[in-house]
């Protein structure tokens, strides 16, 4: 269209010229004059695209076209402003990435919004033994449930696989799978890519049909995706299974940061985990279970449903298989089975992460809108060169809201720029992070820029456009084309830009502190937590767990087996002492019994106590002190004495002022109902043995026994050594040493576990960090950039200050003090910004309240430092102007 | 401001301002005698009004794309007198009906305009 135009006001100026040297005039002439006579070229292209009522499509294409060529020309600017705004749309983008894949994304299955999740979807990997709950299911319940509901078209349950070991052709190899009941594919609604998956007639009966289904991944790997693996038998955990399908590509199972590689029939439970059968039994609750809805089912109909059926169920079919403690604490108990949306899969780490990551994003939001605002004063410092330009525009007849489209074309062109630099940074960054939370190889794999992604990053982009865009390209229509044409507009201009630029600059001060103070509280929680007094001394303490149980042991042999180990432990060259418990520190198993003291249910307080069997001298050896008595040393062990420890808590609830020695204390245990009571020997300082944040529980401490209350088979050691991090590989090998076969976890210093328990707290501090470390260049530049500018403009009014004799120190103050008053406008803003701010992630923080004076202060004194950094360059600039140079500039 | 030269010795009391509006309509009428290409409607105008009314040049495109908008003339390449393309418009039936239109209303305007212009005291 436009070349149309072109051609048609050639031809028309030609043909006049040539009408005119018809009548003699040279041809140069002619030219001229037809030009002439026609008039302003410009201004009629401009009404004829106008009159034609220009397409928006074209028009956009030309502001393309010459938003590219002014980007072009202004090489550095362009250049500035998409690293900045990469930076600031890339952190976002990186961070949304993960909450896309830990919070938003559904599973890749059927109608994944007709999922919901039964029982409590963050207890992942839970396995607990004990009174039947339904926070996970027992295999007996799950079957109840799956039989009688009303509500589910499908019901399924999964449970991890322990220790899976896939021998393929002689070769061993560790793997991550699950066991799952025969209509898991079904229910999800995920068809086989090649074979099938299981059926409702696998598995008809235990031990009965020895098949597998291997995920896509898994055969990419193992088989290079050959067809021929359907019908292949490997080993695993020792019982021959044949392949019978794979799983279709995108399918990573119900769990979000898992990536079974194979699932196994439910049936082949009790073959591939012999140690720990839980078919038959409803003490053992370990089940996930996921259920599709009948349609028009809603959810409270779902959870009424199960609430009543798991109720019927356990006081009338499953009543045989409960001891008559469970009976009745059965009984008591209120029935409150969970349901939850279980479209976007089950999952720990989005309990652990989903805070942490929304405060995250928030944080990132600011920090794109300082990089915005920096980047809107780079456009505000090019409008006093582009003034003429624009000026010219409006008054050959473009429109203001053309002018407006064609500044917002550039904006958005910059912004897309930028946001597809910073996609780039987004794919790895959310990789980094991911490793960093180590939160799970099931999220690495769902790090996917999604449609869901790259829409929030154009959204993201095109507002990040419309705020750094729309404030300058308003003020250039605004300031108008008198101003402009007339040279007046030299002074006009930068003496408003000063205003807006401290507004700006002040508002970009005061996010910084907000995230830096943000970052100071998280920082300073996670030190707290890290530095917390945990009741006994972590440093130089080496952790590991053996399950002898799952080795083969029981019973007595186990009992050898554990003191066997503590021997050879101790034995070890720089080992000062070894212990075992239970339930130990931070390994995440818990036990709770009834009670009973000095033979009678207690009177005061809960009928329940946290316990814990523990080995000789554990309490000197973990480094907690004894408050009263003694503790259960090697002589108790070696004569079988029935005596106790218990904890302050214990001590002050039970016993209140009374002095707890010598009562005794039973454990209420219908297995073991001739058991008789522990003798209460010492009292121990509180320890918090399980998470940092949480206050000790009451807990009662017996010794390690043979056929103990507590007979998961699983031991934790505990070694205090000199230097435990060199003792790692030597202790395992100890263990490995006397059964080559047994089952151990990879030992760990205390230090590390309890670190680990901080994986959220550590992300959040650590990245809130870095985001404070990039507000605070982004300020600084953008200070800079303001300051250097203001001092470049009023070289003139500086010469003429020095000229009439003020001191090059007052100038030094003026710049000083434009430096100041932003500063303290910001900090004005942003302190009580981030004390409001604080309320909303008061849960993360430990020992810190928002006010804390220390983040403020840290945050500004920062700020400070960064703003007389940027300040010093200008500050020099100005006292060096030369008034005869700048007076002669006039 | 845009220079305006004479031609073809017409003087310059000789010319007339065209009145608001009315180019849309010596334009429709123009190629009402059969297509011209831009130039070309300029010359038939001015060669009709024998010189004595002088359009604007650069008017006369922005009038000629609204005309075309609204669907009153059409326009096509064709090869011109001097072998060269040029872009030549032609009217179209919607045009025709709306020349008709413009014309009545012109004639009824110019005759009440003239009566007004040429009444007497003695006929009020």
């Amino acid at each position: 269209m436009e070349r149309e135009m072109e051609a048609e006001l050639r031809f028309h100026l030609e043909t006049r010229a040539e009408d005119l040297m018809r009548e003699g005039v040279s041809r140069m002439e002619a030219m001229r004059r037809a030009q002439m006579e026609f008039g302003g070229m410009d201004r009629a292209k401009e009404e004829c695209r106008t009159a034609r009522g220009v397409g928006f499509a074209e028009s956009a294409l030309q502001d393309l076209r010459f938003g590219l060529r002014t980007l072009r020309k202004n090489p550095g600017f362009t250049a500035v402003a998409v690293l900045t705004l990469a930076l600031g749309i890339g952190a976002n983008a990186a961070i949304f990435t993960v909450i896309n894949a830990v919070l938003l994304r559904p599973l890749a299955v059927q109608h994944p919004e007709q999922l919901v999740a039964v029982g409590d979807p963050t207890r992942v990997h839970a396995w607990s033994d004990g009174t039947p709950g339904t926070s996970s299911f027992s295999y007996p319940l799950y079957r109840e449930a799956r039989d009688q509901n009303q509500v589910f078209s499908s019901l399924l349950a999964s449970s991890r696989l322990d220790n899976a070991r896939i021998v393929i052709d002689k070769g061993a190899e560790d793997v991550h799978g699950r066991v799952v009941s025969e209509n898991y594919f079904e229910t999800l609604g995920v068809e086989a890519l090649v074979g099938r998956t299981f059926v409702s007639g696998d598995g008809g009966a235990p031990g009965s049909d020895p098949v597998a289904v291997i995920s896509y991944g898994y055969w990419q790997k193992r088989f290079a995706g050959s067809a021929g693996v359907v019908g292949q038998t490997v080993e695993l955990n020792g019982i021959p299974m044949t392949i019978i399908g794979v799983a279709g590509p995108k399918f990573q199972g119900e769990v979000v940061e898992d990536q079974p590689d194979v699932w196994a029939p439910m049936m082949m439970e009790p073959q591939l985990m012999p140690e720990k059968p839980y078919l038959e039994t409803a003490n053992i609750s370990s089940l996930l279970l996921v259920g599709r809805l009948k349609p028009g089912v809603t959810m409270g109909q779902a959870k009424a449903n199960l609430d009543g059926l798991v109720r019927r169920a356990l006081t009338g079919r499953l009543e045989a298989m409960l001891s008559a403690d469970d009976r009745n604490a059965v009984r008591n108990k209120k029935i409150d089975v969970q349901v939850s949306d279980g479209g976007r899969g089950l999952s720990h780490v989005r309990a652990e992460f989903g805070q942490p990551l929304w405060l995250l994003m928030g944080m990132v939001g600011l920090v794109l809108v300082v990089a915005c605002i920096n980047v809107a004063n780079l456009m505000l410092a090019r409008s006093a060169a582009r003034q003429k330009e624009m000026a010219v525009r409006l008054a050959i007849g473009a429109g203001a809201g053309r002018v407006i489209r064609q500044l917002l074309t550039e904006s958005l062109l910059l912004a897309t720029l930028g946001g597809a630099l910073g996609l780039l940074l987004a794919k790895s960054g959310a990789a980094a992070l991911v490793r960093m939370a180590e939160a799970g190889v099931g999220v690495r794999n769902r790090l996917d820029l999604d449609w869901r992604v790259l829409g929030f990053t154009a959204a993201v982009c095109f507002l990040a456009a419309l705020l750094f865009g729309l404030g300058p390209a308003l003020r250039f229509v605004k300031v108008g084309v008198g101003t402009v044409l007339g040279s007046g507009a030299r002074h006009s201009g930068p003496r408003m830009k000063l205003q807006t630029g401290r507004l700006l600059l002040g508002a970009q001060i005061a996010m910084g502190v907000f995230v830096l103070m943000g970052a100071g509280l998280l920082v300073r929680s996670l030190w707290k937590l890290e530095g917390a007094d945990l009741g006994y001394s972590r440093d130089k303490l080496l952790l590991v767990r053996v399950d002898l149980g799952a080795s083969g042991y029981r019973g007595e042999s186990l009992h050898h087996a554990t003191e066997e180990l503590l021997y050879r432990f101790a034995a070890l060259s720089g080992v000062k002492g070894a212990t075992a418990s239970t339930n130990g520190l931070y390994s995440g198993s818990e036990s709770e019994d009834r009670i009973l003291l000095d033979g009678a249910p207690p009177t005061n307080g809960e009928k329940d106590s946290a316990d814990d069997e523990i080995g000789p001298n554990y309490f000197s050896t973990i480094g907690v002190p004894m408050v009263m008595g003694r503790e259960i040393t090697q002589q108790d062990f070696s004569r079988r004495a029935r005596v106790a420890v218990v904890n302050e808590t214990f001590a002050k609830q039970y016993f209140g002022d009374r002095n707890p020695l010598g009562h005794t204390v039973g454990i209420q245990d219908s297995e073991h109902p001739n058991t008789p009571p522990y003798e209460i020997i010492g009292v121990a300082k509180d320890v918090r043995d399980h998470d940092v944040r949480t206050r000790a529980k009451k807990r009662l401490y017996a010794p390690l026994s043979a056929g103990g209350f507590d007979e998961t088979g699983a031991i934790n050691f505990e070694i205090r050594a000199k230097n435990p991090g060199a003792l790692l590989d030597t202790v395992r090998k100890t263990v490995l040493n006397l059964n080559a076969g047994m089952m151990v976890d990879d030992p760990e210093t205390a230090d590390a576990l309890v670190g680990e328990t901080l994986g959220s707290q550590v992300m959040a501090a650590r990245l809130s960090a870095l985001f404070g470390g990039l507000v605070l260049l982004l300020v600084s530049v953008g200070l800079y950039g303001t300051m250097a500018y203001n001092v470049a403009t009023r070289t003139n009014e500086i010469g003429l200050r020095m000229a009439l004799g003020i001191p090059r120190s007052s100038v030094l103050w003026m710049v000083a003090r434009e430096a100041g008053l932003v500063l303290a406008l910001g900090a004005l803003l942003g302190v009580p910004m981030g004390m409001a701010g604080s309320r909303v992630f008061q849960s993360m923080l430990f020992e810190v309240g928002g006010s804390d004076p220390a983040s403020i202060a840290g945050a500004i004194l920062l700020l400070v430092g960064v703003c007389l950094a940027a300040a010093i360059g200008p500050a020099r600039r100005a006292m060096q102007v030369d008034p005869m140079v700048a007076l002669r500039c006039e | 401001m845009i220079p305006r030269l004479s031609r073809k010795g017409g003087g310059v009391d000789k010319q007339i301002e065209l009145l608001q509006g009315t180019l849309d309509m010596l334009i429709l009428k123009a190629v009402s005698l059969g297509p011209l290409h831009g130039y070309g409607v300029l010359l038939r105008i001015e060669q009709i009004s024998g010189g004595r009314l002088e359009i604007q040049q650069g008017s006369l495109y922005p009038a000629l794309y609204r005309l075309e908008d609204q669907g009153w003339i059409a326009s096509e390449w064709v090869e011109s007198e001097n072998k060269r393309k040029a872009k030549y418009y032609r009217l179209t039936a919607d045009g025709r009906k709306r020349l008709q239109s413009e014309e009545q209303k012109w004639n009824r305007m110019t005759e009440v305009i003239a009566g007004i212009l040429s009444a007497k005291a003695e006929e009020l």
